[in-house]
């Protein structure tokens, strides 16, 4: 089986590369053969459609809702504790 | 010469306000990265601080042959992984080589919740969501996740960070996506407009 031809037979038996090839056209680093194929295959099939749009917007939402705050105590903590050890 | 790299090589001349700036940079995510693997104030806080004591310690070694937040994230994995190890029995062998991607990871949920989201979900609840879904993963995928995606480092920086290889890092990371979509999609199904 061509890597291309894979896409084509997703719904049968082989899972893995179909599953790495979504991974990487999502991280967009899919070789441009293999791109245009996936996309020409896109078009008719809304489950691959779906499963790169809700794997995007996975990522997506947890890039931008991803806390990155320090409690106030705990960084005073830390402080404290680097300015005894950088005085020592 | 970037930013970090002007401030490593002035703490490393014993600049502590530099030191500091540097801490001060860093500290919020490496709290929030802990607190996501360890799911404990006290354990975070904990890896915090002997991450930036390792960080004092070892400061005048770093010849910066890496970027320092990947020098700096490795040791603070390292220890939130050992702390793992030691008080919860997390195997760390099996950050070696790649996961065999199989009919298990196939996609089961098929419904697109992608457009209405944001829209239909208010904010807190969907924090809440998808602390529930990342709670879920198995830590040895979490972490791969969250660095990868989460903090923003490339595929090669997180195998360098993890000190495993490439395709295990893409073959956990897959697994990790998939498993997380799966989850969500399992909450969000419920909120499409009818």
């Amino acid at each position: 089986m061509s890597r291309i031809s894979f896409i084509h037979d997703h719904r049968h038996e082989n899972v893995r590369p179909v599953l790495e090839a979504i991974n990487a056209y999502v991280d967009g680093v899919m070789e441009p053969l293999l791109c245009k194929e996936l996309e020409e295959h896109l078009k008719g099939c809304d489950p691959c459609q779906i499963v790169i749009d809700t794997l995007k917007m996975t990522i997506t939402l947890f890039k931008e809702n991803v806390e990155h705050t320090i409690p106030l105590d705990v960084h005073a903590r830390l402080h404290r504790m680097l300015k005894e050890e950088w005085n020592k | 010469m970037s930013n970090d790299e002007i401030l490593v090589k002035k703490a490393q001349n014993g600049d502590y306000g530099a030191f500091e700036a540097l801490v001060e940079r860093y500290e919020a995510q490496i709290y929030n990265l802990s607190h996501r693997m360890l799911r404990h104030h006290e354990d975070a806080e904990d890896v915090l601080q002997k991450t930036f004591l390792s960080v004092f310690t070892h400061l005048r070694e770093f010849r910066g042959e890496s970027r320092f937040s990947t020098w700096l994230f490795r040791i603070a994995t390292n220890h939130a992984l050992m702390k793992l190890r030691k008080d919860r029995g997390l195997n760390l062998e099996s950050l070696d080589g790649p996961v065999n991607i199989g009919e298990g990871d196939r996609p089961r949920e098929i419904v697109d919740w992608s457009h209405d989201v944001t829209t239909t979900v208010e904010r807190r609840e969907l924090r809440g969501m998808l602390d529930e879904a990342i709670s879920g993963l198995p830590e040895i995928y979490r972490i791969v996740f969250l660095l990868r995606d989460v903090e923003g480092f490339s595929t090669e920086d997180v195998a360098q960070i993890l000190q495993a290889s490439i395709p295990a890092i893409k073959s956990r990371l897959l697994r990790a996506r998939l498993q997380l979509r799966e989850a969500l999609s399992g909450r969000l199904k419920e909120t499409i407009p009818r």
